[in-house]
This record gives structure tokens, sequence and C-alpha cells, in this order.
């Protein structure tokens, strides 16, 4: 019996290597050809390890003469701060919004809340090319609030915090209110405090959302590199760089360095946060 | 516990190197007080190209008392449509924008996007234009875009090295002595090493417009613009099997084989081994000279090998790039930016030369004052190079001005025709490959002409 | 997912009135900042969709359905995109559910702390964007020179093109996008496995029920709404592919992989296309993915109802 399960676990834990293998794998694969010159990293055939690792590719990254007025470390700083002030919004307005329906009777309720829900089901290219008209007449486009605004509601993200204040008991609300406080602290003192663990899910999904984004910059920031977004100017350092692509490579690892750390940080709470928003 | 405290300190460190990166300033142009922004959109070419505009762009802003101060963009391909349009529905086109001659009537003319030079532009420097330009840039008499260079879009280049290996003495000047030359060199090839390189894909049609001009007196269309021509003409078959052979037999590569995967820069491949012959764009000659110089001397061109050989008939197009002036800037802006072109290409020979100079004559003069100058004063010890170039720039035709989507149309016969290869099947079906591929595009361009507004060729 | 489950129904009748429209007003105020961002951003954008879709791009003329006539007469290659696309989303779909329901019972099996690294290492995909991934990939499957027209050459045997033949070419793209999507989908189904109360497989043990039966009778129907789910996320997520068609192929060889987003984004680039037939196009988009998930709703809340 015991041999039995011994054998199973090895069985199991094999299968999990290979498959852990193959998913880290184009990532490993990658990780060298950061360090390869113009001619090594096209050479047929390819090596897995350069033959000697030059700093070229990331001391281009870093210099001022990258590509044309483009500036990768600014388009890191711009992405920082936008999705950081996206994060923040973001997790005020959907919060408020799912805390009102999830705990208020009002009227326009139902209407107000399909209105909200059916937003969920329009695609980004349905209404990309109306949005672009849209944030020009606000004379938005190639400011940083073009890049922030338009995104922060989601009805996905309401659906998901709504879901969980179903779970937080009445009762706690009822005795607040009995204590006399406006049902608009009782969202600070109560609700908020208890829902750190949605926060962070969603709050790394949003930050996640931003820091991926491209067709939206693409589109809208185009007279303002200073704010050029990340992968936005990877793209570009994709086809400008195509021969000397360890450049690009660099600039790829750096890309995924920040979203990675936080993953590191928030593992926990990100796990079991897909067991809860698996429920719905 | 440990890591965690590690990692709480490690985020908001990234964070502040990123937003304190993003903050530095960088060394700008000196600004003009008062003067009048005019803005420019230049597409991203070869460094050496995006340098010297750079250093003309500095120059031009060097002078404070002008009243103008210039803002010019660069970008990719992609980006510069992207940027273009968007710029269009925020009503901030700009001043100046690029327009290649082929797409001159459709995305200036027809779309209004750009005003007629005539009154913008002095008149002795609009005389100036080659007779040959000039009707590439001329729509009802008036001139729209204001010519930058021209250049032929298929010559044939080689590596001796290679050929001498492979014993073939010269370069092939038909599509027989192509074939038997390529059957020579692929023995002498290692993997990933090919004979010859084509434009690949169906976009590329704009780089064999010679060809099917060579083979059949004329492009896709009829003159007036109500008939397709590819069923008609033999041609168009002709060419068909010559990419049919050519994949069928493995002389050309699968994919492609410069980084870049455009037929841009396909002579990349070429000087990086990876094919011993490839049709490019003169343009490849600056690129050889900037980047692979110590090559040179292995490097041979010719005119591109054709059915008959026959090299006084066309064998390219001459395509290039022209400057245009937005219809969204007011009068003020737009003289300006008048002002702006003719300082940057039209009034002083000398300044103009100094990019035929720094492109190492790969791309023809479109001025006769700029042509003059250069055949007094410079001495080109290229000329090998250069009068293959100037041949064949000389006999070249006008690029397509129909819609994009009958040159893919016409692209994708070729490569219909070179993905299906397979000698293995026999003649029957290649002739049923070839003319599958030519009746899809015959329908689909003449579909294209009955549900366009235009009734005959528009202008 | 989409039905509302009335709390206060829970509640009796007389709380439920007491506390009926208490706070209206901090509600509307609360609710305010989301409700003007989606209508300035989502909603707005949409009705001018709309309008905008049945007009002549030139003249503003209303035109009726020609917008969406054009896109099915003259334009074959959106249609064809259409299709590709329902292509491309079985594939990945089918494979993605068979590959991480499998891995997440390997998972639900390995309950110790290396099953715990292995949840976070899968994981790791999520967090890179289409981009960054065909760049990545770009590696692996390059003509020129990438890992595996490498081991080609090394073998002896000419380089494989992904972009030059379609099937290939599908694979360079389907490969990428499970590679992304594997981590997140068995994730999902591991919370789905270990929400199935334990009890109901002793009860199945004591009548001697074998691995498989247990897999088809328990497993499988409790795991229904994550599969959904699942299924829900993978249509319109995949429907709309964009990024890595692309990066990888560019919608190539003779736009076999051309998705009807790619294409609609091509054509926002194009001059010469007008823009309001890009926009029909893209509202034909959303009314699919609109009626996919509807259907898929209606379906489940009925068997819930049935289920009760």
């Amino acid at each position: 019996m015991n041999k039995r399960k011994v054998i199973k676990t090895l069985i199991l834990s094999l299968i999990c290597l290979i498959v852990v293998a193959i998913i880290l794998f184009p990532i490993i694969w990658m990780l060298p050809a950061a360090f390869k010159g113009k001619v090594e990293i096209w050479a047929l055939p390819n090596t897995w390890l350069p033959k000697v690792f030059k700093f070229d590719n990331f001391e281009k990254i870093f210099s001022d003469n990258l590509m044309n007025d483009i500036s990768f470390v600014s388009s890191l700083g711009a992405t920082s701060l936008v999705s950081v002030i996206a994060v923040v919004c973001s997790l005020i307005v959907n919060m408020f919004a799912a805390y009102v329906f999830a705990n208020f009777e009002f009227r326009g309720k139902n209407f107000l809340w399909y209105y909200f829900l059916i937003t969920m089901f329009i695609p980004g290219i349905t209404i990309l090319l109306t949005s672009i008209r849209v944030v020009s007449v606000l004379k938005m486009t190639d400011t940083i609030a073009v890049l922030i605004i338009p995104g922060l509601v989601s009805a996905y993200n309401i659906f998901f915090f709504r879901q969980f204040y179903f779970g937080i008991p009445r009762s706690l609300e009822e005795a607040a209110i009995i204590d006399g406080c406006s049902r608009f602290r009782i969202f600070f003192k109560v609700f908020l405090p208890m829902s750190v663990t949605p926060m962070v899910i969603i709050g790394v999904s949003v930050f996640m959302g931003y820091w991926n984004s491209f067709m939206w910059p693409t589109l809208t920031i185009v007279n303002n590199s200073a704010i050029a977004q990340v992968m936005q100017v990877i793209r570009q350092l994709n086809s400008t760089y195509s021969g000397e692509y360890g450049v690009v490579i660099a600039a790829t690892l750096i890309s995924i360095l920040i979203p990675l750390t936080l993953f590191t940080i928030f593992q926990k709470k990100i796990i079991a946060g897909i067991a809860i928003s698996g429920l719905k | 516990m440990k890591t965690r405290s590690l990692s709480k300190f490690i985020v908001p460190a990234l964070f502040v190197v990123a937003l304190t990166a993003g903050c530095k300033s960088k060394s700008k142009d000196p600004v003009e007080e008062g003067a009048t922004i005019i803005t420019m959109y230049l597409r991203n070419f070869e460094d050496w190209s995006n340098e010297y505009m750079n250093k003309r762009v500095k120059e031009f802003n060097s002078n404070m008392e002008d009243g103008i101060q210039l803002s010019v963009k660069f970008f990719e391909d992609e980006a510069y449509t992207d940027a273009f349009k968007v710029a269009k529905e925020n009503g901030s086109a700009p001043d100046i924008f690029m327009c290649s001659y082929g797409n001159i009537y459709h995305d200036v003319v027809e779309t209004g996007d750009g005003v007629p030079l005539n009154d913008l532009i002095k008149q002795e420097y609009i005389d100036d234009i080659s007779d040959n330009i000039k009707p590439m840039v001329t729509y009802n008499d008036k001139v729209y875009g204001y010519p930058q260079l021209s250049e032929p879009s298929s010559i044939f280049f080689y590596r001796k090295s290679m050929l001498n290996t492979a014993g073939v003495a010269s370069a092939p000047s038909t599509w027989a002595e192509l074939l038997e030359a390529c059957s020579k060199i692929k023995p002498t090839l290692k993997r990933g090493q090919y004979c010859v390189g084509i434009p690949i894909g169906s976009a590329l049609s704009w780089s064999t417009y010679g060809l099917q001009y060579n083979l059949t007196g004329g492009l896709a269309l009829n003159d007036d613009w109500t008939q397709s021509r590819v069923g008609t003409e033999e041609g168009f078959k002709d060419i068909a099997g010559l990419w049919y052979d050519l994949y069928g037999n493995g002389y050309v590569p699968n994919g492609a084989i410069s980084p870049k995967g455009s037929y841009n820069d396909i002579i990349e491949g070429m000087m990086m081994g990876k094919v011993a012959m490839t049709f490019a764009g003169s343009w490849s000659i600056a690129e050889i000279m900037h980047t692979y110089s110590d090559l040179a001397s292995d490097v041979g061109v010719s005119v591109i090998p054709t059915k008959d050989g026959n090299t006084s008939k066309v064998t390219a197009s001459n395509g290039g790039w022209t400057y245009a002036i937005s219809s969204q800037s007011d009068k003020e802006h737009q003289q300006k930016a008048a002002k702006v072109i003719e300082w940057l290409f039209a009034e002083s020979p000398e300044r103009t030369a100094g990019f035929f100079e720094a492109a190492y004559y790969s791309k023809a003069a479109v001025t006769n004052s700029v042509k003059a100058y250069i055949s007094e004063h410079v001495e080109d010890n290229l000329k090998e190079w250069t009068n293959v170039i100037n041949d064949v720039a000389s006999k070249a035709i006008p690029e397509a001005t129909y819609p994009w989507s009958i040159s893919v149309a016409v692209g994708t016969i070729f490569e219909t025709c070179g993905l299906n290869a397979d000698l293995n099947k026999g003649e029957s079906y290649k002739t049923t490959t070839i003319n599958n591929a030519i009746k899809t595009a015959d329908d689909s361009i003449n579909a294209i002409i009955h549900s366009s507004s235009w009734e005959g060729k528009p202008f | 997912m989409i039905y509302t489950e009335d709390k206060f129904q829970l509640v009796d009748k007389k709380r439920h009135n007491r506390y009926k429209y208490r706070g209206q007003t901090t509600a509307y105020l609360m609710l305010l900042p989301a409700f003007v961002l989606l209508s300035i951003f989502v909603i707005l954008p949409l009705i001018l969709a709309i309008i905008r879709s049945f007009q002549d791009y030139n003249t503003k003329a209303f035109v009726g359905f020609s917008n969406y006539v054009y896109l099915f007469e003259m334009d074959t290659l959106f249609y064809k995109s259409f299709l590709t696309a329902l292509l491309m989303t079985t594939i990945i779909s089918v494979i993605l559910l068979v590959i991480s329901f499998g891995f997440a019972l390997v998972l639900k099996a390995m309950d110790n702390k290396f099953g715990k690294l292995v949840k976070v290492l899968i994981y790791v995909p999520f967090f890179i964007s289409g981009i960054i991934a065909s760049v990545i990939f770009n590696l692996i499957f390059n003509y020129g020179g990438g890992l595996i027209s490498s081991i080609c050459v090394l073998l002896d045997k000419d380089p494989i093109s992904f972009t030059n033949d379609t099937t290939l070419a599908y694979i360079s793209i389907i490969v990428p996008t499970i590679w992304l999507g594997f981590g997140y989908n068995t994730l999902v189904m591991y919370a789905g496995l270990i929400n199935i109360p334990e009890d109901y497989y002793q009860a199945a043990n004591v009548d001697g029920a074998n691995w498989f039966q247990k897999l088809w009778f328990i497993t499988i129907p409790n795991m229904r709404n994550y599969i959904v789910l699942l299924v829900i996320n993978m249509v319109t997520g995949y429907m709309q592919m964009m990024e890595i068609p692309m990066m990888m192929t560019g919608g190539g060889p003779l736009n076999t992989t051309l998705t009807p987003v790619l294409y609609l984004f091509n054509s926002f680039r194009d001059p010469s296309r007008p823009d309001n037939v890009t926009i029909a196009g893209a509202i034909l988009i959303m009314i699919f993915i609109m009626a996919v998930n509807i259907f898929v709703f209606k379906t489940i809340k009925t068997r819930r109802s049935e289920d009760v």
C-alpha cells in the first residue's frame, strides 16, 4: 500500500516536472538571447548561450538614441505611473458601484444593473474608432488621462466585488447603522477593511490590464512619446530592431520584471482568488 | 517572512527607479521664441537616412530668424498610418506628410488630405522637377507632392564568391539562365542557404511591377481602368510559372531570410550569406555600403533576369517619396510648411545633393538642378553599380496608381503558385494551379472594378 | 452569472420594507462616477458606432444595411476571417479544456508543497501579454534562426517556415495562445475540483465505482459551471484574437490566419477603405459574442432551476 503510494507520488511529480518545464521553457530559452549580438541572435543553427555575454543590448535600451525620440526608460516610468493611478481609481469607482448594487435598494436599480452588465459583452474593437472620436472631442488625446480614464470602470470587476459583498453578513451593517453610522461611512468602516483579498485580486488584474495594453495607447498616444506605453514601445522596437533582436529581448525581460515581482508578492492571494472567481 | 520583507522593499524601489528615470528630460533643440511650429511626419528608414534628416532638421531650426520651428516625428510603417489617421481624426494632421508616388492620387488628392502646392511653392522650384517625375506628382495640372527621390524597385544583386564556387561565370540575364545558375549553386550550399531571394507575400506585388510591364506592356488594369488584364495577358502566367519553378525546385527560401522579413531589407539576407543572389531595390546599395562595406567588393549588381534577356525593355518601376501639405492646416501654416519643403529639397542643389551622397547615389535625384549639380561636382566611385541603376531608372515606369487591393490580388497569384508548387505532380498540375490562381485574381480584380465608384480612370 | 440574487427575499417582509429605498441619495452619489465614465466611454461610443454603421462614410447619409451587405458580398475576407477565428477558437478551447482538466486532476492528487509550487509556476505566463509572448515565441518559430529551424539544420533537414504553410501558421498561433492560457484554466479547474464534496466520492466507493465511473458520474457533472465559465471566457477572448496573429504571421499565408479583429485593425489602417464598413464588421462580432453568452447563460439558468 505504502509502496504504491510512493510510486503514485513519483509519477505525479514527474508529470508536474515535465509540465512546468514545458511552461517555463520559452522564457528560459529567451533569457540568454538578451546578451547576443546582431549576428549571433539569428545564426543558423542557433545556440542557447551566446559565445560571449554582451551587455550592449541593455546599454542600448537605456541609452538616449534608442529610437527617434522614444525612450524605453521613460515608457517604463509612464506605464508604471498610469497603472498605479489606474489601480487606485478603478478600485474606488468599481467598489463604490459594487457596494451600491449589493446593499442598496433604489429606483432604477434593475435598469442600471443591466446597463452596467451589458458593457461586459462589448468588444473593444466595436467601439475603438468611435472612442477615439470621443476622446479627441474631449481633447484627451496624447495626455495621460486618455490612458487612464476610459478603461477605469469594468462591469466584470463590479460584478466580482458585488458577489463578495453578498458574502458579508448583513448583521454587521445593521449594527453599524444602529451605531449611527452613515451608509457612506459603513463602506469605509466595515466593507473596505474586509475586502483586502478581492482588492488585491482585482488590483493586480487591473494593473496587468494597463501594463499590457497595446492597441489603445498605440492609437491615442501619437504625438507625445514621453508617455508612450511599454507594449507600444516594444512593438515598435520589434520592427526597428528586428535585426538586433537582442535589444527587443532585453526590453521584454525588463518589461516582465515588474508584473512578475507583483505576482511573487501576492501569489498566495492571487491563486486563492482564482478559486473565488471560479465560484460565480 | 524574510522574502516578504525583501519584496516589500523591491517593488517600491522598482517604481521609484522607473518613475525618476521617466522624468529625466532629454536635451532639446534650441527653440525660437514666438515661432510658428510646423509639424512633419517622417517614415523611419535606414539609420543613415534618419540621421541625415535629423541633421538637416537641426540645421533648419538653428536659424532663429525664419519664424519657423520645425517639429519632426519619425514613425515605423504601421505606426505612421495609425498616427496619421488618428491625427486626422483629431483635426491635428501634420502640416507636412509623406506620400509615395503610387499613392498620391488615393491618399492626397481623392481624400482631400493634401492641398495643391502650386500656390505655395515657388514656380521655379516646381518647374525644376524632372520631366519623368512630373506626371507622377501632377493631377489636374496641380502638383500635390514635392518629390524627394526616385529609386528603381527591382535590381539584381549577387555574391561573386558564391557564384564562383558554383562555377557560374556571369550573372544570369534570362530566366533560363537563372534556373540553370540555381541548379549549379544549390549543391554548393549549406542547410539554411538558398540560391535566390524573391519578394514573398501578396503585399509585395509592387516589387514586380517592372516584370509585369516587361512581359505584358502594362499592369493589372487596362488604360481606362475598365477591365482587368490579368486573365488575358500571358505575361502574368509566365511570372507565375517562374515563381512555381523557383519554389518547386527549392531554389528560394520558404520564408523571410532577412530579420525584418520584408522585401525592403532582403539584401541583409544576402549579406548574411543566406542567399547567393537576390532581387532587391536600388536602395540596398546604401545598406551594403553603410553596414556591410567590408563585403562590398564581393557584390555584383545587374539588371534583373527577364524572360527574353532583352535589357532595352522596362525592368523596374520607379518608387519614391514626396512631401504633401495638409489641408487641415491654416493658410499661414501651409505657407510656412512650403518654406520648409523648399529649404529641404529645392532651394539649394548643394544641400539636397547631400542626401544622395549619404545614399551612395543608390537613389536618383528628381530635380534638374540637383541632377546637374551631382554630375558636375561629384566623382562617383561606385560607377559600376550606379550605371546599372541609372540605366534601369531611365526606363522604369511609374508605380501603379490603382487601389492597393488590386496590387494585392496580383501578388496573390504569385504567392499561391509559389506555395502550391510541387514538381512531382507534373506539368498538368502546374498549369491548373497557375490557371486557377489567375482566374481567382482576374475575378476579384473585376469585382473591385465593378464595386468601385470610378467610371474609367478617374484622372 | 447574469441573474441577480435578490438578497432581500431572504429577509422577512417587514424588514424588507423598512430598508427599501433607505439612503437612495448616497446610492446615486456612489454610483455616479462609474455611471458617468461608463456612459461616456462605452455606451456613447457604442451608440455612435451603431449610427455610423448605417451611414455612408463620406456623405453621412443613412444607407440602411449597405455597409453590412458590403461585408458579405464584396469583402469575402471578413467572412473568411470569421470562420478562421471560429476554427481557431474551437481548436484552442478543446485542447485547453482537455489538458487543463487533466492537469488539474494531477494537481489535486499532488496535495503537498511541491504541488503548491507547481500551481504558482504554471501561472507565470498569465502575466505576459500577447505582444511579449510573440516576441518570446519568435525565437522558437523564426524561419531564419529560430530554435525549430536550428534543430532541423542540425538534423540535416531544411529549416521549417511557419509563415508559409497554412497548418504550420496555425500552429505558430495556437501554441503561444495555449501557453498563455494554460495556467489560468488549470487553476480554475482545480478550484472546481477541490470544491466537490469528498463524501460524493466516499459514497461512490461504497458502491464500488471505479476511477473512470467516478470521473464521469461525479467529477464532470459537478464541474459544469466551471467549464461553462471557461468556455465563455475562451469564446469571448479568442474570437477577438489580434496581437498574436499580428505578430506571428501577420494573417498570412494568403490570409489563412487572418482573424476578424486583425482584419478590422488592418482595414482601419487602410486609408482606401471606408471606416463605416469596418465598424459594421465590428458590430457583427459583438452580436456574435453576445449571442454566445446569452445562449450559454440561458442554458445554465434553466439547468439550475431543474436542479432545484
